[in-house]
């Protein structure tokens, strides 16, 4: 997927405009909360079949970091 | 002779847990995100003194008076729960003694969760078809309320108390009325759904401080802890890997099962397996809005709501797929014999 597209399926989650979510947005203050990682799982699983580790995604804090997971699937 | 089903009954305790009371609790938890999320409308919770063997008693008892066998007919009586009155004796000892049951009658617990009804049908079937037994009920009865904190939304949201009752007798068939089995376990999962203390390695802490996770759900090491995502992948891995292994098992296509009745964890993970699975929505049952997540008796309860509703019919096959607690898991096939007694 590409990062607009990355930024768009966080937006979603988190229900707010893909225009705020930043690199370096923190998570928590955009409200990512646990119903959105469960989104978040989901979403890799369905629409791109990537499983990740959980305890990395519960890990991150900004959306850098959930990007820099998903490493070669989110091209710019 | 061979093990079938024969009646399946279920019960709840009076107390309710709505939507919006968990609303008026939660700050930022609507009713309507709660209900979008999970399926849930509303829960049934057991009072204080409330037990599972008081639950599973009435299960059971809607079973004699609903006819599908007398209580000195029952020879053997199989308890799942998590929630056992005592360490000891075995619950299922005291409910042989209030059911009436005869003193013939061999009463085992097991200690399961979600995989409970799979494994339970399994015990049965070897009971029954060995010879051992004649009519087995097996009972799943929980009180997870009992083990929840309060102001821990994530798992107040999910669960509900309830029992359920299934009489599993032997009947003349040439062919097998329920299985193959096929079981899982990983118990390298078991601290994303503990309850910490309570056992014997390490007993109940008194005046447990209270801790607040990231999400503002409270709890001590006392109350159920669940981490959802963790058991989200879990389930999304080995589900799927379960039914693949049940099909090969049975020697069985896609056409062959009639109704898909999975445990009713939340409409969340339900409808995100069906559509990873690619299973028709026509013939998988969700059965959870007013109880939620009954853990063990979630599958004979939504059994006995298709059968009732017309979904599962006489000659019909359901494919069962239970899942949780451990990790552990379990799938069997049932053919579904006799409208009049369930």
């Amino acid at each position: 997927m590409t990062r607009p597209e990355f930024y768009a399926m966080i937006a979603g989650f988190v229900d707010c405009k893909p225009s705020a979510i930043q690199a370096d947005s923190n998570l928590e203050a955009l409200g990512w909360d646990s119903m959105a990682v469960l989104d978040f799982i989901a979403k890799l699983d369905e629409q791109y079949d990537i499983r990740l580790s959980t305890e990395k995604i519960q890990a991150c804090v900004t959306v850098a970091d959930l990007e820099a997971l998903l490493g070669a699937h989110v091209t710019a | 002779m061979k093990a079938a089903v024969g009646a399946i009954e279920y019960h709840f305790p009076e107390g309710l847990l709505t939507n919006q009371q968990l609303s008026d609790e939660f700050e930022a938890w609507s009713a309507e995100k709660i209900a979008g999320k999970t399926g849930i409308a509303s829960r049934r919770i057991s009072a204080a003194d409330e037990c599972a063997s008081d639950l599973g008693v009435a299960a059971v008892e809607k079973l004699f008076a609903g006819g599908a066998c007398r209580r000195d007919e029952v020879d053997y009586l199989i308890l799942c729960t998590q929630s056992p009155d005592y360490f000891l004796p075995t619950t299922a000892c005291l409910m042989q003694h209030r059911l009436g049951l005869p003193t013939t009658c061999g009463a085992i617990d097991f200690n399961l969760g979600c995989s409970g009804y799979i494994y339970g049908l399994g015990l049965a079937k070897g009971l029954i078809e060995t010879g051992q037994a004649k009519r087995v009920v097996l009972v799943t009865a929980e009180t997870y309320s009992k083990h929840i904190h309060r102001a821990d939304k994530s798992v107040r949201t999910l669960f509900g108390d309830a029992a359920a009752a299934t009489l599993v007798e032997g009947v003349e068939s040439s062919r097998d009325l329920m299985g193959p089995f096929v079981y899982g376990t990983d118990g390298a999962g078991a601290e994303n759904l503990i309850v910490p203390t309570g056992g014997l390695r390490r007993r109940t802490v008194v005046d447990a401080p209270e801790d607040t996770d990231e999400s503002g759900n409270v709890r001590t090491v006392n109350h159920l802890f669940m981490n959802g995502a963790e058991i989200f992948t879990f389930t999304l891995q080995s589900v799927p890997q379960c039914f693949a292994r049940l099909q090969e098992a049975a020697g069985i296509g896609p056409d062959d099962v009639d109704l898909y009745v999975f445990h009713q964890a939340n409409e969340f993970m339900l409808a995100h397996l069906r559509k990873k699975m690619k299973l028709p929505e026509e013939k998988f049952y969700i059965s959870l809005a007013d109880c939620g997540n009954t853990v063990s008796s979630t599958i004979p309860i939504a059994l006995r709501r298709a059968v009732d509703e017309g979904r599962l019919r006489p000659g019909q096959t359901a494919a069962l797929v239970g899942f949780g607690v451990g990790y552990s898991w379990g799938a069997t096939l049932l053919r579904w014999t006799d409208p009049t007694r369930a």
